[in-house]
């Protein structure tokens, strides 16, 4: 079903396997070059700035040439035939998208990711707004659940037949939402369902993807996987965060909504963070140790945003020297390393684009020291006009 | 580790690429290097902010000299351990081992900041020379980039320098093209774009810290041209269109430069200016022959140029990879 050549994909597989593991493994630039002469891989496959320029021109043309269809049928697009032309418009960049991916083999180039996210994008609008003149009856939970289902659909087709990681949390996604939207449907009041249907959801998707004969089946997919479990994690961890809990009800029940367990969602909302970092040390899963330290930060910010007791200046500051103390401490405890964590890798790799990625960001976020220029208009702390002072 | 055993197999690694595979198979080690970078710079960041704020909501609570003892004392403490810790001076690139020190030393570089701004703001430190309060921590900016090789700290120096040169470079500003929106500071800009790339060959040329070459050049490129086509938006006049053949002119030396370097990123940046500046070109000169109500010219620009461009941009990046 995947449009890409199987033996490409293994093959691109096993290269990036090999990259990522060097700086464990010391492997040699030219051993890579070797696997990689052995193993042939027919995609284009840019680097990232590449990627975000084709991108950004795909988006221009696909634009530029709906809006010359527009001109020159001008006619046949008004009104209800609108979305008609949505659906001709995202039938046509799925057609390019087809023959750029089979026939030019772009991977991950660009090009497919704007082609891919335009025609499903064009295609699901009308799709809904078809759909929306024919059923203006409908319950807006029907409505939700005809729009979520319609974009699980619409996204799976492009995972199974692109291989697509944003497609895959897309779909993910969706299929939540239908299915969270259902229970909602079969029981308007029980809030509490909610979470635990997010966390059913997470699980069972979870169950899924790590049983070993999906894995054997999906080779092709593996980055797919690799997201959906991801997805899991995160669907685990905000299903209680107690921001979230709060929110939902009080959309879906009114402002007065109360999280009932107060205490168990805001355990959840610092345990769980926790708990999937130290898995994550214990099994050595980098995925598992990005995922707690994303939780863990929405949970910082969960708890500034209810917390009235301290103030922010004091949270920041505490929160910094917290930080600056850990990463001391790590550092000094993981000179050499122990129980298996290192605070060197083995085999540094060549990091120069990171390093200059690191001095624009510092550039660019860090605090700036303030330009001095003279008052022009200085003198005179009252009087005039009413205005208090400082004029 | 079945795929190492292949790779061996079929002659594609060395015996010992594999033995240290089956050390690592082992034995396995886990690193936790980015996390702990990370962790440091959020803690910088999130520790000189809160105390940024914390001392100028308790300025009156406080006092002064405490505050001022604070911080000259944080100051002292991060140059004082970066002094003994990181590695004697060198021309080339030095490797850093000391992941702290170069977080610490960005620390330092950050309270010196807080320190000078401060005591200008309450004691007026350098009277009326304000220039002098942006030139000093600019020169011990520079000193401290090119002493430890720390490229973050040289950006901060940059940007020090721009604001002693009485103009802003943060993103915010620069693609705000807000304030350099006037005449004056639009030349100040490109005094000091042209400044930097200067700088920027200088490193090359004398092998002085010759990777700083590239910081250089991202400012620099981004502030000339945005100043060149802020100067198209700025100026009315009817000869304002040399301003964006100024942009492709400038853009077109420097695309040549980053060829040169095989470095796509300056690459796409002229790119992406002479792109801007060539379109905008276009839309002038169909005002000037009458065309401009013609809705086809410009969609077809808008189709026919993306079109080129990314061939242009797919074909040199398959030229450079190979």
């Amino acid at each position: 079903m995947i449009v890409y050549p199987s033996e490409s994909v293994k093959n691109l597989q096993l290269i990036q396997q090999i990259q990522d593991e060097a700086a464990y493994t010391g492997i040699t630039a030219a051993e890579i070059g070797a696997i990689a002469k052995a193993h042939p891989v027919t995609f284009y496959i840019p680097t990232f700035l590449v990627r975000a320029g084709l991108f950004l021109l795909t988006v221009v043309i696909v634009f530029a040439s709906s809006a010359l269809l527009s001109l020159l049928f001008g006619g046949l697009m008004r009104d209800k035939n609108l979305p008609y032309a949505l659906l001709l418009f995202g039938l046509l960049c799925y057609l390019a998208l087809e023959k750029l991916c089979k026939k030019y083999q772009h991977y991950q180039a660009g090009t497919d990711d704007a082609l891919t996210l335009l025609s499903s994008g064009f295609l699901l609008t009308g799709v809904l707004w078809l759909h929306e003149i024919n059923t203006q009856s409908w319950s807006p939970s029907a409505w939700y659940l005809f729009a979520s289902l319609s974009t699980a659909v619409i996204s799976l087709w492009y995972v199974i037949r692109f291989a697509s990681p944003l497609m895959t949390i897309i779909s993910a996604s969706a299929l939540l939402m239908a299915f969270l939207t259902a229970l909602h449907i079969l029981n308007p009041s029980g809030i509490l369902l909610i979470p635990f249907g997010a966390l059913f959801f997470a699980a069972s998707l979870c169950y899924l993807v790590l049983n070993t004969k999906m894995k054997a089946i999906l080779t092709l997919y593996s980055s797919c996987l690799a997201v959906l479990i991801q997805f899991a994690v995160f669907t685990a961890g905000l299903a209680f965060n107690y921001y979230v809990a709060d929110q939902t009800g009080k959309e879906l029940s009114g402002t007065t909504f109360q999280v009932p367990l107060p205490y168990f969602f805001w355990v959840w909302t610092f345990v769980f963070p926790l708990v999937c970092i130290g898995y994550a040390l214990k099994k050595h899963s980098r995925m598992l140790l990005n995922s707690g330290i994303i939780l863990l930060t929405a949970a910082g910010l969960t708890f500034k945003y209810y917390d009235t007791l301290v103030p922010f200046e004091y949270l920041l500051s505490g929160a910094g020297a917290l930080l600056l103390l850990l990463s001391w401490r790590l550092l000094k405890w993981l000179k050499n390393p122990r129980y298996g964590l290192a605070g060197q890798v083995p085999f540094p790799q060549n990091n120069t684009d990171q390093e200059r990625v690191d001095s624009i960001i510092i550039s660019a976020t860090l605090p700036q020291q303030k330009q001095h220029l003279p008052d022009r208009f200085g003198g005179g702390n009252f009087g005039g006009g009413g205005s208090s002072s400082d004029f | 580790m079945k795929k190492y055993q292949k790779l061996y197999a079929a002659g594609l690694i060395s015996a010992e690429t594999l033995n240290r595979v089956i050390q690592l198979q082992e034995k396995p080690v886990f690193s936790l290097h980015r996390e702990i970078r990370m962790i440091l710079y959020a803690g910088i960041l999130m520790l000189s902010t809160g105390l940024g704020i914390l001392i100028y909501q308790n300025l009156d609570s406080i006092g002064h000299q405490v505050i001022l003892a604070l911080i000259t004392a944080i100051t002292a403490g991060c140059f004082w351990y970066t002094f003994k810790n990181q590695s004697p001076y060198q021309q080339e690139k030095q490797n850093s081992t000391n992941v702290a020190a170069d977080y610490i030393l960005l620390f330092g570089c950050v309270s010196l900041l807080s320190l000078l701004a401060y005591l200008q703001f309450q004691y007026d430190f350098f009277g009326t020379r304000y220039g002098l309060a942006t030139f000093i921590p600019t020169v011990i900016l520079f000193f401290m980039a090119y002493r430890f090789d720390h490229q973050g700290v040289l950006g901060m120096a940059i940007t020090n320098l721009a604001l002693w040169m009485g103009v802003s470079v943060s993103p915010q500003v620069l693609f705000g093209l807000t304030r350099i929106n006037e005449s004056p500071l639009i030349w100040t800009y490109v005094s000091l774009a042209l400044l930097l790339i200067t700088a920027a060959y200088l490193s090359e040329w004398f092998r002085i810290k010759p990777h700083f070459k590239f910081i250089y050049l991202h400012f620099g490129s981004h502030i000339l041209h945005l100043s060149m086509l802020t100067a198209w938006f700025a100026y009315s006049g009817s000869y304002n269109w040399i301003y964006l053949l100024l942009t492709i002119f400038s853009a077109a030396l420097l695309y040549k430069n980053g060829k040169r370097e095989q470095s796509f990123y300056l690459i796409l940046i002229q790119l992406f200016y002479a792109y801007i500046a060539a379109s905008i070109l276009y839309m002038d000169s169909l005002k000037w022959i009458h065309l401009s109500s013609d809705p086809y010219l410009f969609i077809l620009w808008f189709i026919i140029s993306p079109v080129l461009l990314a061939r242009h941009i797919y074909q040199l990046h398959k030229k450079l990879k190979q």
